[in-house]
């Protein structure tokens, strides 16, 4: 086995991971942006709360449920007329954040929802007796007492996407999944691929220790 | 100050409907505190849930300081929500804002001047003696220290009525005593009209002016506490009053006693006649007191004695007569 050519696979390393902080990083805040208003909108439409709706939580559910049984290497095929749509190509780590983005919000709606499920019934009814504004309750009851458990949500969320972004190598995305794919297997570099796996092994624990990290202190 | 009408509550399960509260009509007076007392699943919750619509009732009417209310909505409703605060069991607070937080969501709530959130707070707090803990979070208080939070919160807007669901039922014996005398002072100094469920009777018979039971969805009996404490007239209210009063004796005794066994239930001015001691004298029956209270219930005495008759058949039926004409009620428990 021949010794690693660091100096020649450096450029490649930190290119790989630069598209995977930015298929995360995009999906990631996609899915804060989207996922918690949708998750919230799942909440309190459900039965016996605030602004019940049936059809409304039904569908909601219904997309989310679609989105999520959906392999997600099905899923990246079949969004890339929209990716197309969007983007303009289907090539590329911004072409790949499209169907990142959509797995990642409807996963993390579905976190969100139940980290809102979690949240004391009674202080929710004490805000209601209070006069409070949906609004109010939203802001200062539902997403103040998740609040941990929606930095939680988004760990998973973001644990999942790097290990979806490595998919993402099918289409072009590019990232350090698909670096290990291409070398480790295409080329039969073992030791590149090894040395992708410890390093996304490293990521995944940064995050995770840093999500539990932050949500511990709220 | 509150009129409720016909309130029916029907709950739909699976295959039939259940009706948690069944055509209950109460009237509560401005300025009382009006007690609600019950088993689990009596519906009495569900009944104070009716006041502020958080339960908004099947059919019947609230009535609220002369205003039909049952049909608000949306800013109509929060409004009125606003000028009644509730209390709860298990407090409700928001566990992840501090106390001045907590303090503060009612009267943002109400849309409050935000000059005025911070006076007013620390006005509360020092209303219900927390004012050392306006930044502590609710994870860091007692049960008692909570529940003055709580009361704080619901009294933020000046609520002309205060709603009261089991609010000593999670804390001890002493921190109980001090958060009724709590309700009890606030009710005195601003006359707030208030609506207390509870399963415990000795919390009605400390600060309620009138007391309602209820079983079963039902409102079985009203009328003032003492009325009640002293002369029970359903079973179940005399069940619960039995409880209160715990007048268990040995059963050695009972094995081995002679004669009958009278409970005496007086009050007000005859507890001070010696009604036992004329008995004795002019009757001839030997009297020995087993067992006996005498509680002050909003002032005034209620007195129970279980007493020991031994006589004559025929002079025991004049003596139980006797005392009859004289005390509330004489019945006998034994023999």
């Amino acid at each position: 086995m021949a010794s690693i050519d660091w100096i020649s696979l450096l450029p490649d390393l930190t290119k790989a991971f630069g598209e995977t902080f930015f298929m995360v990083g995009i999906s990631l805040f996609l899915s804060v942006l989207l996922g918690i208003p949708l998750g919230l909108l799942l909440y309190v439409t459900s039965k016996g709360l605030f602004i019940e709706n049936v059809i409304i939580n039904s569908l909601g559910g219904l997309i989310i449920n679609i989105i999520r049984s959906t392999p997600f290497v099905i899923l990246l095929v079949l969004l890339l007329p929209l990716t197309q749509n969007l983007i303009g190509t289907t090539i590329g780590p911004a072409a790949a954040s499209v169907p990142l983005s959509i797995a990642a919000i409807a996963f993390y709606a579905r976190l969100v929802e139940g980290s809102l499920w979690e949240v004391d019934r009674g202080v929710i009814e004490a805000a209601v007796s209070m006069g409070a504004t949906p609004w109010m309750i939203i802001k200062d009851v539902l997403l103040s007492e998740s609040l941990s458990g929606l930095l939680r949500g988004l760990t998973i969320t973001a644990v999942s996407l790097i290990g979806y972004s490595a998919m993402a190598g099918i289409v072009g995305g590019g990232g350090i999944g698909d670096l290990a794919i291409r070398f480790g297997y295409y080329r039969y570099e073992t030791n590149v691929m090894l040395i992708t796996v410890v390093l996304l092994v490293l990521l995944v624990q940064l995050v995770q220790s840093g999500g539990d990290y932050i949500s511990k202190k709220r | 100050m509150i009129d409720l009408q016909d309130i029916q509550v029907l709950f739909l399960e699976k295959t039939r409907s259940f009706a948690a509260v069944n055509n209950v009509s109460l009237h509560i007076e401005k300025g009382e505190i009006f007690g609600i007392i019950g088993t689990s699943g009596a519906g009495k919750s569900t009944l104070l849930r009716t006041i502020n619509l958080l339960q908004p009732p099947t059919s019947g009417k609230v009535i609220i300081d002369k205003q039909d209310v049952t049909h608000y909505q949306g800013d109509q409703l929060r409004k009125l929500r606003t000028h009644a605060g509730m209390i709860f069991q298990h407090f409700n607070l928001i566990h992840t804002k501090s106390v001045h937080d907590n303090i503060a969501f009612a009267l943002k709530a109400a849309k409050a001047d935000k000059k005025e959130i911070a006076p007013r707070v620390n006005e509360l707090l020092d209303l219900v003696g927390l004012s050392d803990k306006k930044n502590a979070l609710p994870g860091q208080l007692s049960g008692g220290q909570k529940q003055r939070v709580g009361i704080a919160r619901a009294l933020a807007n000046k609520p002309k009525i205060l709603l009261c669901d089991e609010p000593t039922s999670a804390l001890d014996l002493e921190t109980t005593n001090s958060i009724l005398d709590l309700l009890k002072d606030i009710n005195k100094k601003t006359g707030i009209t208030m609506v207390l469920i509870t399963h415990e009777m000795a919390v009605v018979k400390k600060i309620c002016h009138r007391m309602a039971v209820m079983s079963k969805g039902s409102v079985v009996e009203t009328g003032t506490v003492l009325d009640i404490f002293a002369n029970p007239q359903y079973e179940f209210t005399k069940q619960l009053v039995e409880h209160s009063y715990d007048f268990d004796l040995p059963p050695r005794l009972l094995h081995n006693i002679t004669g009958k066994i009278l409970k005496i239930v007086y009050r007000g001015d005859k507890a001070e006649a010696p009604v036992l001691s004329d008995a004795a004298q002019n009757y001839k029956v030997k009297l020995n007191i087993l067992h006996g209270k005498i509680e002050y219930i909003n002032d005034q005495p209620l007195g129970v004695l279980l007493v020991n008759a031994i006589a004559e058949p025929e002079e025991l039926t004049k003596v139980i007569h006797y005392i009859n004409s004289q005390v509330e009620r004489v019945e006998v428990t034994h023999g």
